[in-house]
């Protein structure tokens, strides 16, 4: 064991204790504000590497679990069913019966296959939003009376406490034999089938556990922005911001994926006044980062290790 | 109405036809799905909506742009994107084919951004190329649009043509059906995946400028076109050139039919529908073979 893996915990430790107390040092709302859509971010790419990194499946419709979520708490919240935390965890159980729902059939499938059909669900549960426009509001989206907290400080540590606990249930997950297991299936189906493991219940385990976190996330921050709308929650394009986010953070590590997306996240916002610019900027960035490091930036660490 | 709906249907459906072809040779011959797709035709019809529309080219001289930035996309994909990722990074073949996926859709931002940056962000349709209506069974059609329909199957036939009964056809052929054996008759297979990333290009090229006469095109609904695209190869099989031609048609009218009886807002949701429940059926599409 080198001196730098035993240093790990340690030195994550204090960085994470460093991160939550950052309120506390005085630092503008504005940048909280970023930070607390950032981490939110960073529990969709987490979700998403599972299943990507892990399971090896393609997943582009990572915005149909989220937006499941987050519908299903808006939905509940604006009629007036139900205190905010009864709603967000209706979101994330609602969004693992709908990942499920697009479990079954999209497990029949593969490769490319497989991401039509997730890419389809987004635009299906799109289109059925605008359907019962009556009661979804449609492209306008759904006001959320309640809030969680007004407080920016307070939001801030509801989204790292969002990001941290499922960061560290993945981790766990991950290394444990069920992760193993899954990345054996996400790198070879056949062997793995060969060698016994029943491979669709592996992957719907992971596909649920994926849709459990993104839900979870879709919901409290649908409490944080105040509405749910289309385009910030169903939209294949943030579906894209998010695969983006885990490959440019490093796939296969779930930490990696979380830094993207608040790398992503931020850049985005100061970027913002490079017009799309920005947004060709990014794409650049990931694309260089995709042929060059495939990695992603953790893996540039590890490249740094290796090459001392 | 029925009228309406066949004569509107048949017209969408040779788009489409048209639009889908490009993309399934391509998996067919080199394996790889091209989720730039939508944005290649989105490039191919902003140029020449710019090029026409200024006074810089007459419609002829638009349409061969138009098919130009088509084939200078199509190789660009396949010089700056295919080829670098599968000569550079070695990968297994399931994580170059995920890879394969996430690139072309980075990739398609880029140039969706880059077309916006250039001529901004709006939808732009190309003006009729033609003048005057024609009465088909008694629904009044532009006589530019019939244009449009004849001459996308009329490319379509020539597609057949060049595949079927050509030397350079046959071995693209020959490329989709095993490629290690047309290396081993003494074929470079580098030269046959260039032109028909070349041949791929010009199609996109052409469908781009039609789609753009006739339904509009603009650099975020690039991918849109991706979306209905891939759906239709799929549905008929991938690869499969008959499949998807009769993909085209079905979804075109599937489309045409609900917007017009149950409205256009809910235009793409049934062929969605139709998508999902054909693959929980058959994963392999309608004429794939597995």
């Amino acid at each position: 064991m080198s001196a730098t893996a035993r240093l790990r915990w340690p030195l994550g430790l204090a960085a994470l204790a460093l991160v939550a107390a950052l309120p506390l040092l005085g630092v503008e709302e504005y940048v909280l504000g970023i930070l607390t859509l950032g981490l939110f971010f960073a529990v969709f790419a987490m979700g998403w590497d599972l299943l990507f990194g892990y399971a090896g499946e393609a997943n582009f419709g990572a915005t149909f679990l989220i937006g499941t979520g987050a519908y299903t708490a808006a939905l509940l919240s604006s009629n007036g069913l139900a205190p905010p935390l009864v709603c967000v965890a209706a979101g994330a159980i609602v969004a693992v019966a709908a990942g499920a729902l697009l479990a079954f059939p999209a497990l029949r499938l593969s490769g490319p296959y497989f991401g039509l059909v997730t890419l389809v669900a987004v635009l299906i549960l799109r289109q059925l939003i605008i359907l019962f426009s009556r009661h979804t509001g449609g492209e306008i989206g759904i006001a959320v009376p309640d809030t969680l907290s007004i407080s920016s400080a307070v939001n801030y540590e509801i989204a790292l406490g969002a990001a941290v606990a499922s960061g560290a249930v993945l981790l766990f997950l991950v290394r444990s034999p069920f992760g193993l297991v899954l990345q054996a299936i996400g790198q070879d189906n056949l062997k793995a089938q060969l060698l016994g493991f029943n491979v669709v219940k592996y992957k719907l385990a992971a596909f649920c556990l994926s849709a459990f976190f993104s839900g979870l996330a879709g919901a409290l921050m649908t409490f944080y922005l105040g509405t749910a709308s289309l385009n910030v929650f169903v939209d294949a394009a943030v579906g894209i911001q998010i695969i983006i986010a885990a490959i440019v953070g490093g796939r296969r590590t779930i930490v990696g994926p979380a830094l993207g997306a608040i790398f992503l996240t931020v850049a985005a916002e100061y970027l913002r006044p490079l017009g799309s610019v920005s947004e060709l900027l990014v794409a650049v960035i990931a694309l260089l980062v995709l042929f060059f490091l495939p990695g992603g930036l953790l893996g540039l660490g590890a490249l740094l290790r290796r090459s001392r | 109405m029925l009228a309406q709906v066949i004569v509107s249907g048949v017209l969408i459906s040779a788009i489409y036809a048209l639009a889908t072809t490009g993309f399934t040779l391509l998996y067919g011959v080199s394996g790889i799905l091209n989720l730039a797709h939508g944005t290649t035709l989105a490039t191919a019809g902003m140029v020449a909506w710019y090029l026409g529309g200024h006074g810089v080219l007459g419609p002829g001289g638009a349409l061969l742009a138009g098919i130009g930035a088509g084939m200078a996309v199509g190789l660009a994909t396949f010089g700056l994107i295919v080829r670098p990722l599968q000569r550079f990074l070695k990968l297994s073949s399931t994580d170059e084919h995920v890879f394969m996926l996430v690139a072309t859709l980075l990739w398609t931002i880029v140039l969706q951004e880059a077309l916006a940056l250039v001529f901004g962000d709006v939808p732009v349709s190309i003006p009729q190329l033609v003048p005057g209506v024609v009465d088909i069974i008694g629904v009044r059609t532009p006589v530019s649009s019939v244009l449009v329909a004849a001459v996308a199957w009329g490319v379509l036939a020539l597609l057949w043509f060049y595949v079927a009964r050509t030397r350079s056809g046959q071995r693209v052929l020959a490329a989709s059906i095993n490629p290690r054996g047309l290396v081993l008759c003494g074929i470079s297979l580098g030269h046959i995946q260039r032109a028909v990333w070349a041949l791929y290009g010009a199609l996109a090229g052409l469908a781009g400028v039609l789609i753009a006469m006739i339904l509009g095109v603009s650099p975020s609904g690039g991918m849109d076109l991706t979306a209905t695209a891939f759906s239709i190869v799929v549905l008929g099989g991938l690869g499969s050139v008959g499949g998807t031609l009769i993909a085209a048609n079905l979804i075109g009218f599937v489309e045409t039919a609900t917007a017009y009886l149950l409205g256009p807002s809910l235009r793409s949701l049934p062929a969605l529908l139709i998508l999902v429940g054909v693959l929980y059926f058959r994963p392999q599409g309608l004429f794939g073979r597995r």
